[in-house]
């Protein structure tokens, strides 16, 4: 009954042609100015599509931009952080444009974000109900009193969490539960987009199992369209239709998940998916990649990744390979698919 | 009999008549009943008294229809009071402002003894050994107990230049306990023993203390103990420090070294007296209008008591203290008291570095009549209040 | 469980007045000396005379029985009734609201108190209801505009005013104001004034109250300031300000809901500490004001070892210290729910 509801509410909004994506982001880059220091590009000319109900798993290492990816998205990045090129459009709507108070009025109603660690990204000293009433009313000026406890009642519910511990405080809630109340907050305004930034870290595997459940559902029942960063391969297996790969604030490589496990091409991705467990071969040896992602203030003149590549070549030291498009939606930066690319691209082009 | 009558009220009859002597002793006067030219209408502690003129007064109406006495917290305060104008005359001030306010046209200085002249002295710890008090320590330097070394410390004491530097010039040099403002009991006549350095050192060489060892410091005659004392004031004497140190640095061209230490009044007192566990201590009295209790301070009567400082004995002086007490005749009685004070200079238990004064001042724009010319300046006294009337 | 949490609070509270009115008894009894003559001072007394004041502040009784007794015990005080000792007759008495007679006023020690403290409160009441206000609203401002000329302006005029010598500031601002404001210089009322009205009075203790007031809240507001600060800079990194921000609140709703109440957590404390410890009064800014408050009561009844005095004043100050300390207590378990239900 009550999901039914809410997927009524969803349907309204959807877009009369299901096909057009819902979030387009198009070579964006963002940089960390704080003088004197050099400026950090800590994201550089990422493009990636993301459809109604497609759930876009966004990996890599610690420190690759996958969360400043995240936060530029919503135009929440910290005072250094600057878009310097791009578009991030979200139902036509082209976000870099937006005053603020307009930008504000779309963040949460349009596009909502879990946060990782929902122990700090709850107000520890207001109820968990009330904050999620917070975000309806914030959006919805005209619901009434009960109608927005009804609703925090409902949200709380649909993530599995009895509606009587709407009152309690984030402290009285376990890990799992306030990830789940956060996902609830997140949906309180049925927005279109949802950016998940490693909702499941320090959450133990059957609580992280149960979140996942839920993810999915959603995606299944309300057409949400899920950006989920990670850097946990397992996770992207699971639940993802693309994967989008970054290495250094650059993709690496783009592609549906499939592809990206079974047929990667760039040679971080078939590192990553070495360095993580097979579910099929669980007795074979792990491989770490040696050395540490570049950073971001000082990187190399080449390929990101050549310092680390173990099929680097001459060339990579000194020029950075395009986005080459390859077969089957598949796209990888590295001078190796230069052969097999359909396209070279720069960039996704949304025309 | 004279110090208690002093403290005894002039009422009317129906308060009075009825009283045995120790009743009347023991009379608190909660009421304020008094026979003198202000009546008390109303008072808050410590913020301010306010007099209204008692218009029955026997003696001559005051001029003024009342006074308000105003306590401020600072002097500082005081002062600009004055300068604004917010009050008409201030009891005291600080001798830093005295400058300041002599430049100013709308206001006179009176300088005088104050009301309750006050007395900073310099104690030697001199308690013979067969007075010691059965509590006593007395373990007071054998070499202050030689008049020699007294006279030549008083010779080396610069009275001047401590009244010009502690007191910024506002203070007379003193002479025994019994100070200037004493009026007709201060024996003026005496001679005091005159800032002389070499006269000091001279006294030092010829009793025999001589610097044996070369250190700067000179020995008891037998080569035993070094003219090393120990100096002590009260803590709460702002003054103390500025008079060890003045006192060091002359003390020292005689040879003689000090180690100088505050200490709060009370250790002080159990070091002081009766225990006599010091060699010098900087301190003072205040004093009664009448000398009788200043004297006392120097007879052998008050040694086990601690009111005797010094724990100086001397059966002349003692002979003198018990006449004194008993002379009725006023000019007689003078004549003792000023013999004592010849002796008290005489045999120096004490020094005593000056006697300060105190400055008032008032404003010469809003009344006029102060009394300026008296040896004590007081102008809250009533008799000045009740002389003053309004600058026309 | 929050009614549980109340009820032993105040119960502590209780048990600790109980024991600082025990302690501040003994305390008083333990010093050297015969409080008669320690609190008259005059040698020349009269042993008779000295044993009227004894009677007079009932210090001729046993202290609490002949064995305890600090004056060497004398057979008949071990046959008098228990409660007929100096220590119950000042319990009995703190019951009635007496705390015995000042041995240098000889007024009533509560009286005097009183009078003191109300006083004292009205002068810091208002003070630190500016310096809170004041000090609260400049450091949410400079937190806001961190690193932002604002910012350095507030947070140097803050560090000034904090590090400011007190006596120093009062009699710079005592000479500015009398000079150039023609305000009184001293004391609470203007004396010998017959007001017209209430109204006059009010602006004529108000006028006397303007310049220690205007010190004393200069003094506070920097500490405040400078706490406030802080404290919401570290608010408005958390990650739940984030959150608010994501949500689409905008800057003054998010100051409002989220961050204020947080930062204010550390300043509770501070405040009803303060708040605790300065009704003692601030001594610097009495004298220099010649303000009749407590303080001043304290300084002068240590000067003359008015034990009386000193006893009721820091039986005063103890019971506000731990008052004070249980409504930080209390208000912190109403802001802070993690502290009522942990």
């Amino acid at each position: 009954m009550r999901t039914k509801d809410v997927t009524a509410h969803v349907d309204e909004k959807m877009p009369p042609t299901a096909a057009k994506p819902v979030l387009s982001v198009c070579s964006l880059s963002v940089d960390y100015v704080a003088p004197p220091k050099p400026a950090a590009h800590a994201v550089q000319d990422v493009s990636f599509d993301l459809g109604r109900g497609e759930v876009l798993g966004l990996v890599g290492e610690s420190g690759c931009g996958k969360s400043t990816l995240a936060l530029a998205l919503m135009r929440l990045l910290p005072p250094a952080g600057r878009i310097v090129n791009g578009s991030v459009r979200l139902q036509d709507i082209e976000l870099l444009d937006l005053d603020e108070a307009r930008m504000a009025s779309l963040r949460w109603s349009q596009i909502a974000m879990v946060f990782q660690g929902a122990m700090n990204a709850l107000n520890p000293v207001r109820a968990v109900g009330d904050q999620i009433a917070e975000a309806i009313r914030q959006h919805d000026r005209t619901i009434g009193k009960a109608a927005t406890v009804r609703r925090v009642d409902e949200l709380l519910e649909l993530v599995g969490i009895a509606a009587n511990r709407r009152t309690q405080y984030p402290f009285q809630y376990s890990g799992g539960m306030r990830q789940r109340a956060m996902i609830a907050m997140a949906l309180a305004c049925n927005p279109a987009v949802i950016v998940a930034d490693e909702p499941t870290t320090a959450l133990d595997v059957m609580i992280q199992a149960q979140i996942l459940d839920l993810l999915s559902r959603l995606r299944r029942e309300l057409g949400l369209a899920i950006i989920l960063v990670t850097h946990d391969l397992g996770i992207v297996a699971e639940i993802c239709d693309r994967v989008l790969v970054m290495y250094g604030g650059v993709t690496a490589e783009y592609a549906p998940v499939d592809l990206a496990f079974n047929a990667p091409r760039h040679p971080y991705t078939q590192a990553l998916l070495h360095a993580f467990p097979d579910p099929d071969h669980p007795q074979a040896k792990l491989n770490s990649i040696p050395g540490a992602p570049p950073r971001l203030d000082a990187l190399p003149p080449g390929c990101r990744f050549a310092p680390r590549c173990p099929q680097a070549m001459e060339r990579c030291q000194q020029a950075a390979p395009a986005l080459y498009a390859l077969p089957d939606d598949q796209f990888a930066s590295c001078f190796l698919v230069e052969d097999t690319a359909e396209d070279r691209r720069g960039s996704l082009d949304h025309g | 009999m004279e110090s208690q009558l002093f403290s005894l009220y002039i009422l009317p009859e129906h308060l009075w008549g009825e009283k045995t002597a120790q009743a009347a002793i023991d009379f608190t006067n909660d009421t304020m009943v008094g026979s003198g030219p202000f009546k008390l209408a109303e008072y808050r502690q410590n913020q301010f008294v306010r007099l209204d003129t008692n218009q029955d007064y026997y003696g001559s109406v005051p001029k003024v229809d009342g006074a308000i006495l105003q306590t401020y917290g600072n002097q500082d305060a005081l002062v600009q009071a004055l300068k604004t104008g917010e009050v008409d005359m201030i009891t005291e001030m600080p001798n830093t402002a005295v400058a300041a306010l002599r430049n100013d046209a709308n206001i006179q200085l009176v300088v005088g003894a104050p009301l309750d002249p006050g007395v900073t002295d310099i104690i030697f710890n001199l308690v013979p050994p067969d007075q010691c008090p059965p509590d006593g320590k007395c373990t007071g330097h054998p070499a202050l107990k030689d008049l020699t070394v007294r006279k030549a410390l008083a010779h080396a004491t610069d009275k001047q230049q401590l009244i010009d530097i502690v007191l910024l010039g506002l203070g007379t040099p003193g002479l025994t306990l019994i100070p200037d403002g004493l009026g007709v009991y201060y024996n003026n006549t005496l001679q005091d023993y005159a800032f002389d350095i070499a006269t000091a050192n001279k006294l030092l060489d010829d009793a025999g203390y001589k610097d044996v060892n070369g250190d700067g410091v000179r020995e008891t005659p037998d080569g035993k103990a070094p003219l090393s004392f120990r100096l002590n004031w009260a803590g709460d004497m702002s003054s103390g420090p500025r008079i060890a140190e003045l006192l060091s640095k002359t003390w020292g061209e005689i040879g003689i070294k000090v180690e100088m230490q505050g200490l709060d009044p009370d250790t002080l007192t159990s070091v002081c007296c009766p225990a006599f566990d010091y060699d010098i201590i900087i301190w003072g009295w205040g004093s009664d209008p009448d000398p009788a209790f200043l004297l006392s301070v120097m007879t052998t009567d008050e040694i086990p008591t601690g009111t005797s400082e010094s724990g100086y004995s001397n059966p002349e002086y003692d002979e003198l203290f018990a006449q004194q007490a008993v002379e009725t005749d006023k000019e007689k009685r003078k004549e003792l008291i000023w013999e004592m004070q010849a002796i008290a200079l005489r045999d120096l238990p004490y020094i005593i570095p000056y006697y300060g004064q105190n400055v008032q001042a008032f404003r010469k724009d809003r009344f006029q009549g102060w009394i300026t010319d008296s040896s004590k300046i007081a102008l809250e006294d009533p008799s000045s209040l009740s002389l003053i009337e309004p600058v026309k | 469980m929050r009614n549980r949490r109340l009820i032993n609070k105040v119960a502590w509270a209780l048990f600790t007045i109980c024991f600082v009115i025990v302690l501040n008894f003994f305390l008083f009894r333990i010093l050297p000396g015969d409080p008669a003559r320690a609190g008259i001072r005059d040698p020349r007394l009269t042993a008779e005379a000295q044993q009227a004041i004894r009677v007079r502040f009932g210090l001729d009784k046993p202290v609490i029985n002949c064995f305890a007794s600090i004056n060497p015990p004398k057979p008949a005080d071990c046959f008098v009734n228990p409660l007929d000792t100096q220590f119950f007759i000042y319990v009995g008495n703190l019951f009635r609201g007496e705390f015995g007679i000042s041995y240098h006023s000889n007024q009533p020690v509560a009286q005097v108190l009183a009078e003191r403290t109300w006083n004292t409160l009205l002068l810091i009441g208002v003070a630190q209801f500016l310096a809170i206000i004041l000090g609260v609203a400049l450091g949410v401002i400079a937190a806001w505009k961190l690193g932002t000329p604002v910012d350095y302006s507030a947070l140097i005029f803050s560090l000034v005013a904090w590090s400011l010598p007190t006596f120093w500031l009062g009699i710079i601002l005592l000479f500015w104001g009398s000079t150039n404001l023609g305000l009184p210089i001293g004391g609470m009322v203007t004396p010998g004034m017959n007001y017209a009205s209430i109204w006059a009075q009010v602006i004529d203790v108000g006028r006397h109250m303007f310049l220690p007031t205007l010190t004393y809240t200069i003094v506070f507001l920097g500490e405040y300031m400078l706490i406030m600060r802080s404290s919401l800079i570290d608010v408005l990194s958390e990650d739940y300000v984030l959150t608010a921000k994501a949500k689409g609140l905008n800057s003054y709703q998010i100051l409002k809901a989220h961050a204020l109440r947080n930062a204010m957590l550390p300043m509770v404390t501070i405040i009803a500490l303060n708040l605790g410890f300065t009704v003692a009064g601030a001594v610097q800014i009495e004298t220099v004001f010649s303000w009749p408050g407590l303080g001043g009561a304290i300084y002068e009844a240590v000067g003359q070892r008015d034990y009386p005095m000193l006893q009721g004043a820091f039986l005063l100050l103890a019971v506000s210290v731990i008052v004070a300390n249980l409504v930080a207590d209390l208000l912190y378990t109403y802001l802070d729910p993690r502290v009522q239900l942990e």
